[in-house]
Order: C-alpha cells, then structure tokens, then sequence
C-alpha cells in the first residue's frame, strides 16, 4: 500500500491567531521558522513547503517575509529529519546558480530537499518588471529544469535555449540525490501540463475538491504515461479541525475575526484603500456563509484574505479523515497542509488528523492506488 | 585614527595546507566553515569575507565550491559577534530578490551582514551565458546597488532603468542595520572607480606594490569627495607569518610544493596553451621570482585566480607591511592563509597586536 506524505507549511509570512490582520501576532524571525519545524518534525509532518514571493500574502502586503532560500538554508542545518520543499519561482536566479544553492543545501541536510518549481504569473511580479507572457515564462521554466537536471548529473553541461546558454560548464559539488532534487510542479494550463508530465515527480495541485482533483488527476496520468512515467500527486490544504464540528467552526470565525479591510480590498484586487467599512464587512461575512462552501468540510472562504492556498478543511477528526480518504481514493497521495497558528496547529493536526487516517489507511488495502 | 577592520576568509572553495593541489586536501563543509570563523573571532577579527564563484577558483575547476548566500545564512545563525561580508555577482540574482535575502542574513545576524559587490568577467561567467561588455556589466551593477538601497529605505519604490524595471515594488522586513548593509565594491577601470565613488561605503583594492594602493586610493577618494562622500579603503591579500623570515620563506615553498600543472591550466588561458614542461617550469620557479615589492610575493596568481597577493616575513615583518599599505590610505584588511584556523592564528595573536600598538603609540605622540 502506498503511504501518505504529510505536509507542513514554514511560517513565511508570519504567524498569528487571526489572519488579514495588518501585521502578524509573530514576525516570521528565524527562531520561530526552526521552532514550528521543529514541532512538525515531532507532530509526525515529512515534508514542509517554504512558500517565496516578494509580498506578505496571509497580512498586509507591507507586513514583513522572509526569504525561502536563506530560511531553507538555516533549516537544512537546524533540523534532522524533516524534508524541505523549497519553492522557486524560475527567472529570478540564474539556473547554474539556482542549481549550485540547491545541491549546497541537498548537501548540507544529506538529501533532503525538493523543489516546488513555479513559474509566476501574478500581478506582483509584473510590478517587480516581469515582461514574459504565460507560455514564454514556462518555456523558460522547462529550459530551467533541463538545465539543472544536466548540471545535477553531467561533469561538463553544453545547452543552448532560448533564454539561457551555457558551455562547457562544470557544477561541483553534485546534490547527493543522484538524479536531483525532487521537482513538485504546479499549474493547470496545457503548458503545465505538458512539463510537469515529462518533467515532474509530483504534480501539486491548489485545494480544490476532490471530483475535480479526480479530473486532473486522470489527464496527468494519461499525458504521463505517454512519457512511460508515473507522478505522484499532491494537494495544498489548510485544515481547522476540532473534536467537533462546532468548536471547527468557532475556530474559523475567530481567525477571522480580525480582518483588517485594507488587506481584504488588497486581495481582492480592487486597491482600493478607501473600501466603505460596510462593504468590508459584507466581504468578510460572505466569506463566512455557506455561499464559500466548495463541498462539505470543504470551505474556501479564506481566499478573501489569504494569497493562494485558501481551501479549508473544516470539521471534526472523523470527518475530516473521511475527507482525506475522498483525495486519497482520487489518487492524491501528498499533502501539504497548514493552519494558523502554525506551531501550534502543527502538534493538533498531528494529534488528532494524522493518527486517524493512517489507521484508515492501514486497514483498508488500497489495490486501486497500485494501478 | 579610525580603528583597521581585520577580516579573515571562508573557504568555500575548500583548503588545505597545499595550494594548487587538484583537488583541496579538505574540501568545502559548513561545519568546518563554522570553525574557521569561530577561530577567527576569537583571535580579534572583526569580518569574514565569502567570495562567490559557480565555478572553482583555487583548485581545479571541477573541485567542489559552495555557493555563498546559503552558507552566508547558516554562518550568520551560527555566529554572534563577526561580520559577514558576502560577496554577490550581480545578474545572477533578481536585485528585488537579493534584497531579500540580505534582509533576512541581517535580520538573522542582528545586522552583521555586509555586501561585496562584484560585476564579473573571467571567462567563467561567459561560459555560463554572461553577454554583456564589461561597461553595461557595470551600468548593471550600477542599477543593483540602487535597487537594493531603494528597497532597503524606502516603503514603496518605483525604478525604471535600462536592466531593472519595478512598480510599486516594496521589500519587507528592512535590513536591521540603518540606512542599510553597506557595500564593499572592486575594480580598478574607469567604470568601477565612477560607481565606488557615487555608491560605495568601502572598495577593495587588489594588494599590488604601496605605490599603486596609494594612487587608486587617492583617485577614487578625490572622485568621492567631489560627490561630498567619504569611503574607506580595503586590500585583499593572503599572509604567510612567521616567528622568523627564513621560517616564512620555507612555509611559502612547502605550501607551493604540490601545485599540480593541470590547475594552472584550469587558471590561465595563456598557460594552457604552452606545453606542460614549461607549466612545470613556472611552479619551479615561482618561489624564486614574482616579488610585488618589499615582503609581499605574487607567485600565488600562478595558481589561483584574485588575491594572489601573499604578506610573507616575520610577524614583525609582515606588521610593517601591513603599517606601509595603512600609511597609503588602507583601512580594511581582508586576509586569507592556509590551512586557514592555523594562520588566522598566528596572524591574529602576532601581527594584529603589535600593528594596533604602533597606531596607538603613533597616535599617542601625535596627541
């Protein structure tokens, strides 16, 4: 039977009781970064995702952010066990160099890191001068990939792209994973599609319901298997679970609490600083209604004031092991979860999620997964 | 007198007691890393340097080299009082981007980080793609330096230049250090001493004879000082001290005694091409020859590509060198010595201490 990897998130952004605050409860300072993943080693968590972009996306834009490489850094020094997905957004750093970073830090945490390779795409980046569309900004990413893959492995790498060359060039020290790094892609565009096909090790998808993560889950499979290769697929969740559904619940709206209209008027893209006190409520209790509701236990509320992975899971530990078993059934075998705040969060889910659905999981034979 | 910055080095190239050996006798590990800093801290240097470089530039090209910014930030939570100096190539890194990570080695630190800013040339960089001439890798460098200080003071910044175009871009959490980290800058074209003037705290001048330091010290300190700022003025050398002159002299030829042909060829478009009697024949002679000037040898730029510039003598010696580069103007001493935790050693509890007491008696009889 194929076992799950559980994932954790690296508190980037900060960390708080309440999200959309202006400013986090807890700077995201270096000791905290360790400490959280320290207690997701402990909780039972395998793998945490240390998310980049150049602005603060769970409080204000301006509130503070560390840096994923640096933070990946120090974590492949301070923790043992714990595997470190480091996301890259391709462009930013000159391939050879990227691949260098990566095989020091592979190097220094004996094999532990993995890649969440993006390709952009936000209206952030187009501030910080990003002039490729969408395709040219994953070609550019594919060449990136086919780079490092030959400087991960070859003694001397010749390439010739379209946005980067290089000749005769030697990279040393090699990661000590023999191929590279594990590369988690994302993206749902056929360009996506295409690289992550022939190029990925793991498909990870943005929280979205089950039946739709089946559909795509099929066409990844299909496109890969025309490349004699099997990914294996991951999904991005927030979870609130509680003994009950009710204390779930509670818990959701008191996180949400707090939402300062600023940051709500930041994420829904209007920039509009002058959002009528009104109308920020309404935005704020629209998202607590059931008009967020994606499926049950399944809440996308969160999206009006969170910057990418804002599907919920809400409920108790049995409803909520049901629902994991609905993306596991599916084919997901990967997830990469959080919740705020995150040290503290960490040791519940590993206490009262992670336990229940590995009996499932032990109890069940899965033939299916083997397929 | 101001105070002299004594800076050792971090190996991420690896080291050994050897230089020119194929591969270092101790290859790059941040643990050792640690300790060297750690050594040197405790004997009284004030700031390591960690060079940048894709590519290995002191032993054979395809021996190990780490990448600086990731070992700059496990250095930085591993240490408490040493500044880190951080070397960066610019074009490699999306200015926005570094800035980042600066901000976060500070905050890490508690604002120890410093920044040498480097534009790159060798034949490295175009092999890994670099196209620009050397002029536009330095209008570059120019845009990078005042990206990274707009990001680094201002809370919402616009810029549009010829290689950088940002809108409304920001960058949060500010370094800890105020205005921000500051910038040591190399070079010695027209280009580099324009950019140093207008944008540097620090440059770092190749270690050549007294003479020469003191003529580029004096130019770009006139061209700072007609833009009403002040900078100070670093030498990157490596040392060999010892307690006697002829101990020194036997050291230099020891560490220059297992230089493999092969490196020299890795290091020097030039000596690839003759054939390898006579690459034999230059680390032969190379002890003998290549005197820069009084107590300094050269012979090392045989083996190694930047700073092959060595102080070698006495430790009384190598301390009146050290007082001649400080007559000229010099300020920062950014040292390297193999094996490194033994010669910062020597240089830290030797020639540091007698050099800080003739500027302090100097002082005294000024006073």
């Amino acid at each position: 039977m194929r076992k799950i990897e559980w994932g954790w998130a690296v508190p980037i952004d900060g960390d708080s009781e309440h999200v959309g605050t202006l400013i986090p409860e807890i700077t995201p300072n270096i000791n905290y970064i360790i400490d959280t993943i320290r207690t997701a080693e402990k909780a039972g968590f395998e793998i945490v995702l240390v998310p980049t972009s150049f602005k603060n996306s769970l409080f204000a834009e301006d509130a503070p952010r560390a840096e994923s490489i640096v933070a990946t850094s120090v974590l492949a020094a301070m923790t043992k066990k714990i595997r470190l997905l480091l996301a890259f957004k391709t462009g930013e750093i000159h391939p050879a160099l990227f691949a260098k970073m990566c095989a020091d830090i592979d190097q220094i945490s004996n094999g532990r890191l993995a890649i969440n390779v993006t390709s952009g795409g936000g209206s952030i980046e187009a501030q910080y001068g990003e002039t490729l569309d969408h395709d040219s900004r994953y070609e550019r990413t594919l060449e990136s990939v086919k780079l490092w893959k030959l400087l991960w492995t070859q003694a001397r790498t010749t390439f010739r792209g379209k946005y980067m060359n290089v000749e005769n060039a030697v990279l040393e020290p090699k990661p000590i994973q023999k191929a590279g790094p594990p590369l988690y892609f994302v993206g749902t565009s056929e360009i996506a599609r295409t690289i992550s096909a022939e190029h990925g090790d793991v498909h990870l998808f943005q929280g979205d319901t089950p039946a739709r993560i089946k559909v795509n889950i099929d066409d990844f499979k299909g496109r890969a298997s025309r490349f004699n290769r099997t990914l294996r697929y991951a999904v991005r969740l927030q979870v609130v679970v509680r003994s009950t559904e009710q204390k779930a619940w509670k818990a959701v709206r008191k996180l949400m609490s707090r939402v300062d209209p600023l940051v709500i008027a930041t994420r829904a893209n209007t920039r509009a600083l002058n959002t009528q006190e009104t109308e920020h409520r309404d935005l704020v209790a629209k998202a607590l209604s059931g008009d967020s509701m994606m499926a049950p236990n399944i809440w996308g509320g969160l999206h009006a004031v969170k910057g990418g992975a804002g599907t919920v899971l809400v409920g108790d530990p049995k409803q909520l092991t049901e629902r994991i078993m609905d993306y596991v059934k599916v084919g997901v075998s990967c997830f990469i979860l959080s919740s705020y705040p995150m040290k503290r969060e960490a040791k519940r889910v590993g206490e009262l999620l992670i336990p229940m659905v590995e009996e499932r999981m032990e109890k069940i034979s899965y033939k299916w997964l083997e397929r | 007198m101001n105070k002299i910055e004594w800076s050792w080095f971090v190996p991420v190239e690896g080291e050994g007691t050897h230089v020119g050996t194929y591969y270092a006798e101790s290859p790059p590990n941040i643990d050792s890393m640690i300790h060297i800093i750690q050594a040197a801290e405790d004997v009284g240097f004030d700031t390591v340097l960690i060079q940048t470089a894709l590519t290995n530039n002191i032993f054979a090209e395809d021996a190990p080299v780490f990448d600086d910014i990731t070992a700059t930030a496990i250095l930085a939570k591993f240490t408490n009082r040493i500044r880190l100096l951080m070397a960066v190539k610019t074009g490699e890194i999306h200015p926005a981007l570094l800035a980042k990570m600066c901000a976060t080695i500070d905050q890490i630190s508690n604002g120890r980080l410093a920044i040498n800013v480097t534009t790159g040339s060798g034949p490295i960089e175009a092999r890994f793609g670099e196209r620009l001439d050397h002029d536009s890798r330095y209008e570059r460098t120019w845009e990078v330096v005042k990206i990274l200080k707009l990001l680094w003071t201002e809370k919402d910044v616009s810029f549009h230049g010829k290689y950088y175009d940002i809108n409304h871009g920001l960058s949060e959490p500010k370094p800890i250090q105020k205005p921000h980290p500051p910038f040591y800058m190399v070079g010695k074209s027209e280009m580099s001493r324009r950019i140093s003037a207008e944008i540097a705290e620090a440059h770092l001048v190749q270690c050549d004879t007294v003479e020469t330091v003191k003529k580029d010290i004096e130019d770009i300190s006139a061209r700072a000082s007609k833009l009403g700022r002040t900078i100070r003025f670093g030498i990157r050398a490596q040392t060999v001290t010892r307690d006697t002159e002829k101990q020194a002299w036997d050291a230099v030829r020891e560490m220059m005694s297992q230089v493999d042909e092969r490196v020299i060829q890795h290091r020097n478009a030039h000596y690839a091409k003759v054939d390898k009697t006579e690459r034999v024949d230059l680390i032969a002679k190379a002890v003998e020859s290549n005197m820069i000037g009084p107590g300094v040898w050269g012979g090392m730029h045989l083996v190694r590509s930047g700073a092959g510039a060595v102080l070698v003598g006495s430790h009384e010696q190598v301390a009146e060198t050290c007082l001649r580069y400080i007559d000229a103007g010099v300020g920062a001493f950014i040292l390297s010595g193999y094996p490194m935790i033994e010669e910062s050693k020597r240089f830290g509890e030797n020639v540091i201490p007698i050099v800080e007491s003739r500027l302090k008696s100097r002082a005294n009889i000024r006073l």
